[in-house]
């Protein structure tokens, strides 16, 4: 193993946005069993620190691979697409942030944390139809496409944390 | 002769290659060593036959006594009598509630920054009353084991932070004893759990102590522990429970009678027992002797389970949202393990089952589940079982940041986070010429430093001069598989580098700890708020400081009198709006400077651009009367 | 001649096999190692291997390949207490030396 792999590699997975999650998370268990520093105790400083940069490491592989919108962003950085911090958006897009903002803003007035998951259901389907529209876009190549999507799926995080946050604060937590 | 154990076929080691390991629950009140012998976890018992050792430390000029013994002395001899040390671990001076430091003991200030107790035989810290304890804990392991141990492992609450796992550490140490790992208690009681029933699937892990709670979800699977979320409460345990107890005995008893700390003390030992009592009977009387006359009373199980409904419902709700963290609904759950001798009550029993659906686990002796986990894992980490596949991949509790401008807190880690991890961010110089950055390393849920436990702080000196947001400093986090955090700073462009260890400097109270994570979620609202205006006050700032100097430096050449005089006012408006808590007019007018100082800005780049273009040094061209 | 075992020891290996759950009995095996030579070995049997002797010793079953016999044969296995640590120990009549630690020993 070597740290200049790509993620992908780590695992040994074809770099691809429609990631079989119950693979990955076997591999993620299958390595971090070869390396984890629990594997070098008592084998001196130099073994034990080794094994913590390459089990640093695959965790980080694993978080940013099994999250949809952090692995979205990873293969686009491996086309050497980075994201904006000042994107232009389409009005449609904007328009829809708008919409979805003020049904949350609904949703908490109604003081009813069910109203609140109900919203997130939505958010969750929401999310589901844009990663296929990521996973179609990148694979045809069109990543100014998919950038666009990326930017959808970065609203659609940021609202849902919103929304937890609203459905906590109704639940009392 | 050696004595010998029988081993499983093949699993036997030849001499000198099988190490002597243990695993040790250092409690608050309690503190236990187990060890495996013969393919099976087991406490070791001391001469006694007493496997608990009371986490209480005597000292006296003739000598420190540890556990049954030194509590004995603890009614003659209360000052030098050290109980509950683990609570004091990581912890300053200033960290302790006033109930605390008005107490028994004698509290004066580390070296370190860590609180000390004025003894006998001087200052000892909690890390040395630690120490003592598992010094003979150490030496009943090698009493049991015939020799030297060659490893330990030491079981931490998972919501201990940095400070109190570096403390333990440090206590182990000072015990001379070789850390494998510092494990969490309820991955501990994980596996104790699971590897002697090979379960798999989605493990709740429900902790209730005397003094803390904590909840943790793991997901076993062949042979991998895979911590998900934990949470808690690291103030309510069994000892409120005792205190709700006390509180009903004493509303059944006349209210002439005056409650001094003698019979306070005593109702205290009889509100324990009557609880102990309701765990099986389903009603209890309970007998009070003061001044020759005798309080009793009757108390029902009912009674007891309303007065500690509240404290029980809270642990419910922790477990609730250990799950929403995990995005587990509780059905998902294949087991429920209880933890901690306040598990016994019928109530946290029922609520627990009530919740889950399923009654939960308790076959293993819950005061000693967490040593015998540990000792399986110090087995297996010491090499004693090579084809034993066990992995433990666990979290960060808390998380873990930065403090940035205005007195916020930039998370760098988020808790439940798998560790080992390691973070970078870059941060940059806030003024021209700024030749140090001061680096403090925060770990908690809230947004503002008050509000989090400061770590450390250390400066990045000898950054090269350079112009505000030039320099590019970036800091490192990075924790071990003990969660243990190490930081590392460093000037991109010249390489000038600082690290750390962190060490505690001072810290939080348990009960901060708790209430940090309570308000983080129960105050989000209040924190954003209090976010938004220290946000808008910084930008805000930031226009009035570069502006303030761009005018300086350029406003006499490129501005005419009145434009120059439009943008002194506008800054003194900034200002004054900046120093109120408006967030929504700050901003406007921020926006609004900002705007009308946009033709000064691209008037200040031509310029630039046409003085780079005559290859002259900015020096030469400025007018001296300025600069 | 062949193994016997003392009433505690036959106590410890019966509670060992209950808790364990299954086996037949204990397998005894002299291993070549260690700084004086040999060592002991004891493992719960669950399949007697076809060479194996055995011996019935207070309701135990101690199996043992006729290669490790030679060096304890009329052995008497002991399970003790020293302080806090216990364990089997074994009264040899083969022994003519141990190694300082006592965890090996020569015939």
């Amino acid at each position: 193993m070597n740290f200049n792999q790509n993620f992908f590699e780590i695992f040994q997975l074809t770099p691809s946005f429609d990631l079989n999650l119950d693979v990955l998370g076997e591999r993620y268990q299958t390595l971090q069993r070869r390396v984890h520093p629990d594997r070098f105790v008592g084998q001196g400083a130099q073994a034990e620190r080794l094994a913590t940069q390459w089990a640093t490491q695959i965790n980080e592989a694993y978080r940013t691979l099994s999250d949809g919108l952090s692995r979205a962003i990873y293969l686009l950085s491996m086309d050497s697409i980075e994201l904006e911090e000042n994107p232009t958006l389409s009005g449609a897009f904007l328009m829809e942030q708008i919409d979805l903002r003020e049904d949350l803003e609904a949703a908490e007035l109604s003081g009813e944390a069910s109203v609140v998951l109900k919203f997130m259901n939505r958010l969750k389907n929401h999310m589901a139809e844009a990663e296929i529209c990521f996973q179609k876009a990148h694979t045809d190549g069109a990543f100014e496409e998919a950038l666009q999507v990326v930017y959808r799926m970065q609203f659609l995080k940021k609202l849902m944390l919103s929304a937890r946050a609203a459905e906590d604060k109704l639940l009392g937590y | 002769m050696a004595l010998i154990q029988i081993t499983e076929p093949g699993q036997a080691l030849d001499p000198h290659q099988r190490k002597r390991a243990a695993g040790i629950d250092l409690g608050t009140t309690n503190s236990l060593i187990a060890s495996v012998r013969e393919g099976k976890a087991q406490t070791l018992d001391d001469d006694l036959g007493q496997t608990l050792l009371p986490s209480v430390v005597h000292y006296a000029h003739d000598g420190i006594k540890v556990g049954a013994t030194a509590m004995s002395s603890a009614t003659i001899d209360p000052m030098n009598t050290i109980a509950s040390a683990k609570r004091l671990m990581g912890r300053g001076l200033a960290d302790l509630t006033q109930t605390e430091s008005a107490g028994q003991y004698a509290f004066v200030e580390g070296t370190q920054g860590m609180v000390q107790l004025q003894t006998a035989v001087g200052p000892v810290s909690p890390v040395q009353v630690s120490s003592e304890i598992l010094k003979s804990l150490a030496l009943r392991g090698e009493a049991s084991l015939g020799g030297r141990l060659d490893g330990v492992v030491i079981t931490v609450p998972a919501y201990f932070d940095d400070a109190q796992r570096q403390a333990t550490r440090d206590a182990a140490a000072l015990a001379g004893l070789n850390v494998l790992r510092l494990l969490n208690e309820p991955t501990a009681a994980a596996v104790a759990y699971g590897l002697d029933s090979g379960d798999e699937g989605l493990t709740v892990i429900f902790d209730l102590g005397g003094g803390t709670f904590d909840v943790s979800l793991l997901r076993l699977s062949r042979g991998v522990f895979e911590v998900l979320a934990t949470g808690g409460n690291a103030s309510l345990g069994g000892d409120d429970f005792d205190q709700r107890m006390a509180n009903l005995i004493r509303s059944m008893c006349p209210g002439e009678v005056s409650f001094d700390a003698s019979l306070s003390r005593q109702l205290l030992a009889v509100a324990r027992q009557c609880k102990e009592n309701l765990t099986t009977e389903t009603s209890t009387s309970f007998e009070l002797v003061h001044q020759n006359q005798t309080l009793s009373g009757l108390i029902t199980r009912e009674a007891f389970e309303a007065a500690i409904d509240d404290l029980v419902s809270d642990t419910i709700k922790a477990a609730q949202r250990v799950l929403r963290d995990a995005q587990i609904a509780s059905h998902e759950v294949a087991q429920i393990v209880m933890v901690g001798g306040a598990t016994r009550v019928p109530l946290v029993r029922a609520k627990v089952e009530d919740f889950f659906g399923q009654a939960p686990l308790s076959e293993i002796d819950p005061d000693r589940v967490v040593a015998l986990g540990a000792a399986l894992q110090a087995d297996v980490l010491i090499g004693n079982k090579p084809d034993e596949d066990m992995l433990l991949l666990d979290v960060l509790p808390l998380s873990l940041g930065l403090e940035t401008m205005g007195g916020l807190v930039e998370k760098l880690i988020a808790r439940n986070t798998p560790i080992p991890v390691q973070r970078a961010q870059e941060f940059t110089t806030f003024k021209d010429g700024q030749s140090a950055m001061l680096i403090h390393v925060l770990q908690g849920e809230r947004e503002q430093v008050v509000d989090c436990r400061s770590l450390a702080r250390f400066e990045l000196r000898g950054i090269p001069a350079m112009v505000a947001g030039a320099a590019k400093i970036r800091v490192v986090f990075q924790v071990d598989a003990d969660g243990l955090l190490s930081v590392t700073a460093s000037e991109l462009g010249t390489g000038v580098t600082a690290a750390i260890e962190v060490k505690p400097s001072y810290g939080l109270s348990d009960e901060e700890v708790t209430q940090m994570l309570k308000s983080s979620f129960a105050h989000a609202q209040e924190d954003a708020e209090a976010r938004m205006l220290l946000e808008a006050r910084l930008d805000a700032e930031r226009l009035i400081e570069a502006l303030s100097a761009a005018l300086a430096q350029d406003g006499d050449a490129l501005l005419s009198p009145i434009q120059r005089e439009e943008l002194n006012h506008g800054l003194e408006v900034l200002a004054k709006v900046a120093s109120g808590a408006d967030v929504g007019a700050i901003k406007a007018e921020t926006e609004k400077l900002s705007q009308a100082s946009d033709p000064f800005a691209a008037m200040r780049m031509d310029q630039e651009v046409r003085r780079a273009l005559a290859g002259q040094a900015l020096d030469e061209v400025l007018p001296t009367e300025s600069t | 001649m062949g193994i016997s075992l003392t009433a505690a020891a036959a106590q410890h290996v019966h509670n060992y096999l209950d808790g364990r759950g299954k086996g037949l009995g204990i397998r005894l095996l002299v291993k070549t190692t260690g700084c004086s030579g040999l060592m002991y070995v004891i493992e719960p049997v669950d399949q007697p291997d076809t060479e194996d002797m055995h011996f019935d010793s207070q309701g135990v079953k101690v199996f043992i390949d006729p290669k490790s016999l030679i060096y304890v044969d009329g052995t008497e296995m002991d399970y003790v207490k020293q302080g806090l640590n216990e364990g089997f120990e074994f009264r040899n009549p083969n022994v003519k030396g141990e190694c300082g630690c006592g965890e090996s020993f020569t015939v």
